[in-house]
């Protein structure tokens, strides 16, 4: 058999192209990992062994549960809505409440996340981004909304739909937003992530 | 970014900057997916192989040191390596080829049947080779390497590549015949 002949046998069709969100999830993942891979080997991404395109912060998160204290805190803001989860989605609201909480807690806080009429302060010890874009994210599960207003650039853990997620939050210099966790990612506007899963994100144009 | 060639992101992405990474990220996943796929015929499986790929170069870059063709031996190696890791977990999940091959069936039927089929005939040709010989032949005729070039991926003298690709031949045509 001669080259020729081989080269014959072995011709190929194209493989298929590949398409633009997997594309999309393949370079999110790897420029998260590239992130956290500089911040050293204490956090990290991975993929999963026969998962796809996860982001797991498992020594992260060992830290954040000693470092970060959530304060539960009944939802009664002076001078303001009281109906938090559902008026926390309006971007002049969540820049209120923010930046109420802000106030209060400095540097400290990390993010407010509303749920079902509570407001939870998500602070920790690593500082804020403050000069990241202030972003404003709607995650639901089986149709109970989430909504978290907290700097990108930052790891935070909260509670959706029942179970603790780490939620790397990312803006692209296309004033994007971008959410990966072990649970789904968002990019694009499109959520890749289980069914029972919803979520929009997009930066607050408002100044605080 | 675009203007950048492979030496200036890889020397910016050492430096860390993210854009650059993205950029080699970008400008090298369809090649890793595309030779992964034509690895392990799966375009679901060639997609975390590819994932899996850059989660590597995310971890490594910043001890590259900014030499293009350094740069895409090591992409080359890392990948092939991938793709068997892979393959090899698959096959140990599912147990016997068989099964791993009614995956690729499951596939075939999806679209693009007989662009698949032929795909899958292909790799099942050359999954019969043991591992280093369709790794010599993958390289050398999938993706049109020199020796040499293959020598320098895999890590053997140039010769060892030569009769590899020989002693394929050989088994190839054997069963060609069949």
């Amino acid at each position: 058999m001669t080259n020729d002949e081989l080269k014959n046998v072995l011709k190929q069709p194209d493989a298929p192209d590949l398409d633009d969100a997997a594309r999309g999830r393949i370079v999110t993942s790897a420029a998260i990992r590239y992130r956290h891979a500089a911040r050293g080997p204490e956090a990290n991404t991975t993929a999963s062994s026969g998962g796809r395109l996860t982001s797991t912060l498992k020594p992260l998160m060992a830290a954040a549960a000693a470092l970060v204290l959530v304060v539960a805190i009944q939802h009664s803001l002076p001078g303001g809505n009281t109906n938090g989860s559902e008026t926390l989605g309006n971007d002049r609201y969540s820049a209120a409440v923010f930046n109420e909480y802000q106030s209060l807690f400095q540097h400290e806080l990390r993010a407010v996340v509303a749920r079902n009429g509570d407001v939870d302060v998500v602070l920790g010890g690593q500082a804020s981004q403050q000069t990241n874009p202030l972003v404003i994210i709607r995650i639901e599960a089986d149709g109970q909304p989430v909504y978290i207003t907290a700097y990108s650039g930052q790891t935070i853990e909260t509670n959706i739909g029942g179970k603790s997620v780490v939620l790397d939050i990312l803006t692209t210099a296309d004033q994007e937003v971008v959410l990966a966790s072990d649970e789904f990612m968002l990019e694009h506007g499109v959520l890749h992530g289980p069914d029972n899963f919803a979520a929009d994100a997009h930066i607050l144009e408002l100044s605080l | 970014m675009q203007t950048n060639n492979d030496f200036q992101l890889i020397e910016m992405a050492v430096d860390g900057n993210e854009d650059a990474f993205r950029s080699l990220v970008e400008r090298h996943c369809e090649m890793v997916f595309k030779f992964a796929y034509r690895w392990c015929g799966v375009k679901e499986d060639a997609e975390d192989i590819a994932q899996d790929v850059m989660m590597q170069l995310a971890d490594k870059i910043r001890g590259f040191k900014p030499d293009e063709a350094a740069f895409t031996t090591w992409l080359y190696r890392v990948t092939i390596n991938a793709a068997k890791d892979a393959y090899r977990r698959k096959q140990s999940r599912k147990n016997n080829e068989g099964q791993y091959a009614n995956d690729r069936d499951a596939h075939s039927s999806n679209s693009a049947a007989e662009q698949q089929l032929w795909q899958h005939e292909t790799t099942r040709l050359l999954d019969r080779l043991p591992d280093k010989e369709k790794e010599a032949v993958f390289l050398v005729f999938c993706e049109g390497l020199n020796h040499a070039e293959v020598a320098t991926i895999v890590g053997c003298a140039e010769s060892t590549i030569s009769w590899r690709v020989h002693s394929a031949r050989k088994k190839l045509k054997a069963w060609v015949k069949q």
